[in-house]
């Protein structure tokens, strides 16, 4: 048993492929399912999770792989709410405020690409909104998303943000899961991984996907990858309810009841013949699971619940359809991280179109195409921030407010859109444990490549696990020979970007 | 400023070894290596360690990174760094700048060595081990080895497993669905000696075992359908290689012709097989965008996905680790990675014809004969008319009289729908099939106007590359009309010209299904075409203007023309058709990529296997692609050379029968991964693998055929103690079935499985755009009712029901599939439509073989789901379930038990 504490035990490949097996959660409990006491001591000490690389290994009970799991040291945050801008939105035209622009507008800048993503270049281009100091900060913000730039006091700005890919799917696949090709856990699985959640009724990690459909790089954003299935994101959102969730319509409730019931009896009386083995308890446990989720997620989605203020406030009423359902998924967000979900994702944009706009893709008329998405964006999230705010849950709860890569301070060679810049974008931070109405970093000045603090979304995402107390080189997992990680061999926590 | 170097003469072991030894040793020495370095071995101070990069350049100290390093030249790279020690002195840079400046000498003697690294156990020769001597004597090898392992822990075998588990246990392993019921009794009452032997023999002569194992290789390459990314096109033609996988397994080909098939096998008249080195995803060219930079990086990450297969699967080495610096673990520099690149050089994703598709001679005699057809009407027409349009299905083509010409112009109409042009060919019938347009063979392309859409410029039309994404469009978006558009083709010089074809969205049309729309943009409906006369004035060939698409079956025509376009789409059909399995072409030369950057092109890299087993395949840069694959085939399969396949592949055929492998990492077989459990009972496995001549088969048999595999999985809470997980075999290990398993088991038992084989996927999702997600549309109904295995297969796409059941979404390699237990797996399996729709049909069974008698039926379902009779309380309880909701409500329960849901 004691060899379990320090020899081979410990080594990387013990816990990949078959972290919910019981006979390796066994094998690593020392064999003992009555040592667990001991175990949590030790864990508490750090001597057993340590293994010879620095790696934290969360213990996870099969029974119970939702369960709160502590964090590396004191978190700053417990919740993070991920909203996610799907196609790239023009920093040049939001965030980040570059009066050279004006001066330049029309012309060729020095050192300007002949071509970029989509071809050959055209001419700089003033902003397309005006720009305003915001709150006490004086933040320079656009005209382009007023209730969001209310918020600007509260927030803590990025402009020095790079990506390695110009392109959205391999874009949207490095944002969340730290590599551009497909098949890699995304953050939110990560952090359940890690963390497991506080409210067993509901899954720890929801992506709430745009009323039109599915990103470009569709679940890779949410997935699993070669984690357990068990911490991908379940998807839903307020219109579209969790496929299987409910009763079938031709099972009356009694006869749904008597059917459970039924199951459970002959899986107790086949789990007698197994004396301890947990595979099968943690099957049962998760039809347990799945009975209390069919009644807490029509609990949580039933939006219309809320007051009429709130939808007000949300504006669940007003303007477009997409917008509607967007701020109906601003409330489902909220109503998530107050029952204590770990992870919400939620997203504006999607592979899918719908009354003529899909996402903040903006190659032509960007002055139109951005102005739509913006009519969706502005009001509801605004609001959200400010339900958050006033509900008291930004104490505990970290938004990250992120797009795939930024645009163009200048046009494609069509004289409308803007095309796609990974050298210098902006994201934000904003509650548990960001440095509030700050921004830390610059791009150049005109907001083509970064000029101060050149970041990488490797560096972001290791402030967002820091900042949910997770050491970004400790969480690891064993996949095919390597100590994968969300942000692979690189990353540095932007302290700067820490209150 | 790096200090000068002192002016005196330096000695290594006097004055050099003390610095690296009081500053460096500690992180780089024999203890640590970080960043794979270590300074007390010459050999990877002067030609590198984890970056490839030599520290030291003797003569040249300036240069030399270990002076840069410890002159804090390097940004963040200060050596040592903060908190390891304190900078060098100006002195001491000045002594190690002396030592390489005077060519760096240092005496062999004193410089450590590194471990021998192929004194590794995965590495070694491949011996054949004495079968162990145990008392009693065990009459089955697999046994005896198992049993000296189970001997040091004083753990013993569990008694055999009684009948009715065995043969669903044997059953479920071999061929992915229960016994029958009439299969389990004859079994049970089977008197023959030898009835579990015979019970194998026939198990493994069913065709479903092929539809079982062939899925375990489908997981570990990660074969999909669909190109996966944004677009996440169909590959059409996909599947043959899916098909060529099960009949290799049901044929029990051999594993070395296995492999040389899927490497090389469109030398041998095995198109399909090679379906194997592009089973990864690819980005579609739309995606990458038209930046040098990322057009690189696309194809190196296309090599990478080929270069994953083939390590993981057969070498058991994460090889891709040195794309960018040696391995971190095992002995893999990264030049081998390039070698590895180079072998596949000559590969590129994307289709190319299938030769020996099923009827090929016959096909090929008909569309010979469609070709004599074809010619003839177009002599005939060529009396009458001047020129005329065919419509191939996936192009246009107008013929004209034969021209002498240098210039071609394509005239389009000022208003009315726009012209999008992917592609525009020439030809002339002295130069026959050579495409006198393209700019490769020196044509030039000009347009009406000069600023396009970015994306679709003129010069798009002669490069050679169908598809839509980056075609030439006669006016811009949202345009209604423009000056009349044109477009001119410069040839390389003077020719005759009989003939021109055309094209909007052909790649998507010949190489794609399941698009909405596709077919219906074979080319432009209106357009002139003229040729230049050599005194400088334009001359009319062809004044096309076609009626609206006529879809895929223009009806029979007495008009010659329209005869004409029903024998090119018979003669299209009749073709070898396209085939997803790599296309092949003259390799480029590869070279070492900078931390695997492409824009960092270092030396040229000849195609070769690993290095460290002393790999010399005798090629070089300039060998033809097919002798580089044949030649990197042939040292896979070869265990005098290789030792790692036959080891990697035993394990694999392990894993699948007993749940996990004696390696249980079975895609690392390198030094991060894990130890054999018993590398002796490996070594003898592979050798009976490759003294089998390399049958997957003879080593099943072997394995199943063992006592561990046929003795009981009750559980010991002893030997629990002593060995939780059960990898010494002192019982079965029981584990939940996959995902397939319980899919198509649930359609076996209920009677409703298609036990058709092969051939197109059926369908679960529609059609969609070219930029959409794949829609799940129907996963339950009767068209669904076949093996999973030929369910359609969309790179990371949610089937919305098995999908939750780890069942792998074909984006990174699965050499072992995770075991997960979720609500989700819960929800689909109790609420959603294919298990309620498959209880009504089991129900419906019961009751036809059954009768009328509901203890009767109640007997018969058990039979059926567990291959046993109700006992005990159950009977109540069950009668008194169906009594009150229907026999249909105890079948959905019964197909959400654990019972079920286990092979025990």
């Amino acid at each position: 048993m004691k060899t379990h504490l320090h020899g081979p035990l410990l080594s990387p490949n013990q816990f990949g492929p078959r972290l919910l097996d019981r006979r390796d959660f066994l094998r690593t409990a020392g064999g003992l399912a009555g040592n667990l006491a001991l175990l949590q001591l030790l864990g508490s000490q750090k001597l057993l999770s340590a293994s010879v690389d620095g790696s934290v290994r969360p213990k996870i009970n099969p029974d119970q792989p939702y369960a709160p799991r502590p964090p590396h040291f004191e978190p700053k945050a417990k919740q993070v709410l991920v909203i996610f801008c799907v196609g790239a939105v023009s920093h040049v035209d939001t965030f980040d405020y570059k009066p050279a622009l004006f001066r330049h507008d029309g012309e060729k800048p020095p050192g300007m690409p002949a071509v970029t993503f989509e071809g050959p270049t055209g001419n700089i281009a003033k902003p397309i909104w005006e720009f305003k100091p915001r709150g006490q900060s004086g933040k320079m913000i656009s005209e382009l998303l007023p209730h969001v730039a209310a918020h600007a006091d509260d927030m803590c700005f990025i402009h020095s943000l790079t990506s390695t890919t110009s392109a959205h799917p391999q874009g949207e696949n490095f944002l969340n899961t730290g590599f551009t090709l497909e098949g890699f856990p995304s953050l939110g699985a990560w952090v359940t991984y890690a963390l497991g959640s506080e409210n067993q009724q509901l899954p720890a990690f929801v992506a709430i996907n745009d009323p039109r459909g599915k990103p470009r790089s569709g679940k890779n954003n949410w997935g699993a990858g070669f984690l357990p299935a068990a911490f991908q994101a379940t998807d839903f959102n307020a219109a579209q309810p969790l496929a299987n969730l409910g009763r079938p319509d031709r099972i009356s409730a009694a006869a749904d009841r008597r059917a459970k019931d039924l199951l459970a009896e002959f899986n107790a009386e086949h789990a007698r013949k197994f004396p301890g083995d947990t595979d099968l308890a943690a099957r049962i446990a998760s039809y347990e699971l799945a009975g209390r989720m069919q009644l807490s997620i029509p609990d949580v989605t039933d939006i219309k619940s809320e007051p009429d203020h709130v939808h007000r406030l949300y504006g669940t009423d007003t303007g477009t359809d997409l917008k509607k359902d967007y701020a109906k998924n601003c409330i489902l967000a909220r109503r998530l991280l107050e029952r204590g979900v770990r992870v919400v994702q939620l997203f504006n944009g999607s592979d899918a179109q719908a009354n003529g706009i899909s996402n903040w893709d903006s190659h032509a008329n960007i002055a139109k195409t951005h102005a739509m998405q913006a009519e969706i964006f502005d009001q509801p999230t605004g609001a959200l921030l400010a339900d958050l705010k006033q509900r008291g849950l930004l104490d505990d709860t970290l938004v990250v407010w992120c797009t795939e890569f930024g645009r163009m301070p200048f046009l494609q060679a069509n004289g409308t859109g803007r095309d796609h810049n990974p050298s210098a974008f902006t994201c934000w931070l904003m509650g548990a444990g960001a440095k509030a109405g700050t921004t830390f970093g610059a791009s150049d000045e005109f907001g083509f490549k970064t000029a101060q603090d050149a970041s990488t979304l490797y560096d972001f995402n290791a402030t967002i696990l820091h900042l949910l107390g997770l050491d970004h080189e400790r969480l690891t997992y064993y996949s095919n020979g390597i100590e994968r990680r969300l942000t692979n061999v690189h990353g540095h926590v932007l302290k700067g970007m820490i209150a | 400023m790096i200090p000068p170097a002192v002016t005196r003469s330096v000695d290594f072991e006097t004055e050099v070894r003390p610095i690296f030894e009081a500053s460096c040793l500690e992180c780089h020495g024999p203890n640590r290596q970080r960043s794979d370095f270590r300074i007390d071995v010459k050999k990877i101070v002067l030609a590198g360690g984890g970056s490839g990069e030599p520290s030291v350049v003797p003569g040249k100290s300036a240069e030399s990174p270990l002076i840069r390093y410890v002159a804090g030249l390097e940004e963040d790279m200060l050596m040592p760094p903060d908190g390891r020690g304190d900078p060098l002195t100006p002195e001491q840079i000045g002594v190690l700048r002396a030592w390489i400046d005077q060519g760096a000498a240092w005496p062999d003697h004193a410089s450590a060595t590194e471990e021998d690294p192929r004194d590794w156990w995965s590495l070694r020769p491949l011996a054949r081990p004495a079968v162990p001597v145990t008392a009693p004597a065990l009459r089955h090898p697999v046994d005896a080895f198992l049993e000296a392992k189970r001997a040091e822990k004083s753990l013993a075998a569990s008694p055999e497993a009684d009948r009715r588990t065995l043969i669903r246990r044997a059953a479920l392993t071999l061929t992915g669905l229960p016994p029958t019921p009439e299969e389990t009794d004859a079994f049970v009452r089977d008197p023959f000696p030898q009835a579990y032997e015979k019970l194998v023999d026939r198990l493994l002569a069913s065709p479903r075992f092929g539809e079982r194992w062939g899925q375990h290789w489908l997981d570990v390459v990660r074969f999909a359908e669909t190109s996966g990314s944004e677009s996440n096109l169909y590959r059409r033609n996909a599947w043959p290689y899916r098909d060529y996988v099960i009949s290799a397994f049901n044929r029990d080909l051999p594993f070395d012709r296995f492999i040389h098939e899927q490497i090389v096998g469109d030398a041998t008249g095995v198109d399909e097989a090679t379906g194997f080195l592009v089973a990864g995803m690819h980005v579609t060219a739309a995606t990458i965008g038209r930046e040098e930079s990322a057009i690189r990086q696309a194809r190196s990450d296309r090599l990478d996905e080929t270069i994953q297969s083939v390590s993981t699967s057969l070498l058991g080495l994460t090889l891709t680790c040195a794309r960018c610096h040696n391995h971190k673990y095992d002995p893999i520099p990264q030049k081998d990675y390039y070698s590895f690149a180079a072998v596949f050089a000559g590969l590129e994703y994307g289709h190319r014809p299938w030769r020996n598709m099923p009827d090929a001679a016959a096909r090929d005699r008909q569309a010979a004969a469609l070709w004599s057809d074809i010619e003839a009407r177009r002599a005939a027409l060529r009396a009458q008319q001047p020129a005329w349009t065919e419509e191939w299905p996936s192009h246009l083509q107008t013929h004209f009289a034969p021209q002498t010409t240098k210039a071609v112009r394509v005239t389009f109409p000022a208003s009315g729908p726009a012209a999008t042009v992917d592609e525009f060919e020439i030809y002339g019938a002295a130069t026959g099939e050579k495409n006198l347009a393209l700019a490769r063979h020196g044509a030039a392309a000009r347009a009406f106007r000069t600023t396009e859409v970015p994306t679709r410029e003129i010069g798009n039309v002669i490069d050679g590359r169908m598809g839509g994404p980056f075609a030439w469009q006669s006016r811009r978006l949202g345009e209604q009309t423009a000056a009349v558009p044109w477009f001119e083709i410069e040839l390389a010089e003077e020719a005759v010209i009989d003939r021109i074809a055309i094209s909007a969205d052909r790649e998507t049309i010949e190489e794609t299904d399941y698009i909405v729309g596709a077919r219906d943009s074979t080319g432009p409906r209106t357009y002139k075409v003229e040729v230049r006369l050599a005194d400088g004035t334009w001359y009319e060939v062809a004044d096309v203007a076609l009626g609206p698409p006529a879809g895929n079956k223009p009806p029979p025509s007495a008009n010659a023309l329209a005869a004409l376009n029903h024998l090119v789409r018979d003669y299209t059909a009749a073709r070898p058709q396209p085939l997803f399995a790599g296309f092949f072409l003259p390799p480029a030369p590869t070279h070492l990529l900078g931390r695997g950057d492409p824009m960092d092109r270092r030396e040229v890299i000849v195609p070769n296997g690993l290095s460290v087993l002393g790999t010399d395949l005798q090629l070089a840069s300039g060998t033809p692609d097919v002798v580089r694959r044949r030649a990197f085939a042939l040292w896979l399969t070869d265990p005098q050379r290789n030792p790692l396949t036959p080891r990697v592949l035993a394990n694999r055929l392990w894993l699948h029968v007993f749940g996990h492998g004696i390696v249980d990492t079975p895609g690392d077989f390198g030094k991060a991964g894990q130890a054999p459990s018993h590398p002796e009972l490996l070594d003898w496995l592979a050798s009976e693998f490759v003294a089998s001549g390399w049958s997957a088969k003879s080593i099943i048999r072997v394995l199943v055929t063992s006592a561990a595999f046929r003795q009981s999985s009750a559980p010991n809470a002893t030997a629990a103690l002593v060995d939780s997980g059960s990898r010494l075999l002192w019982r079965f290990p029981p584990r939940r079935v996959e995902a397939e398993v319980l899919r198509d088991a649930t359609l076996f038992v209920a009677g409703t499985l298609d036990s058709a084989m092969g051939g197109p996927s059926f369908r679960i999702h529609s059609n969609k755009k070219r930029y959409e997600g794949w829609k799940v549309v129907d996963n339950a109904g009767p068209a669904t009712w076949r093996r999973m295995i030929y369910q359609e297969r969309m790179r990371g796409i949610d089937d919305q029901m098995f999908t939750a059941f780890d069942r792998p979404e074909c984006g990174q390699v699965s050499p072992k599939r995770t075991m997960s237990t979720t609500p989700l797996q819960a929800l689909n399996l109790f609420n959603g439509e294919f298990v309620l729709a498959q209880a009504e049909k089991l129900a419906a069974r019961v009751k036809r073989e059954a009768g009328a008698e509901l203890s009767a039926q109640i007997d018969r379902l058990f039979e059926l789901v567990y291959g046993r009779r109700p006992a005990g309380r159950e009977v109540e309880s069950a009668r008194s379930l169906a009594a009150q909701d229907g026999l249909s409500e105890l079948c959905r329960v019964l197909l959400n038990t654990n019972e079920y849901a286990f092979i025990e």
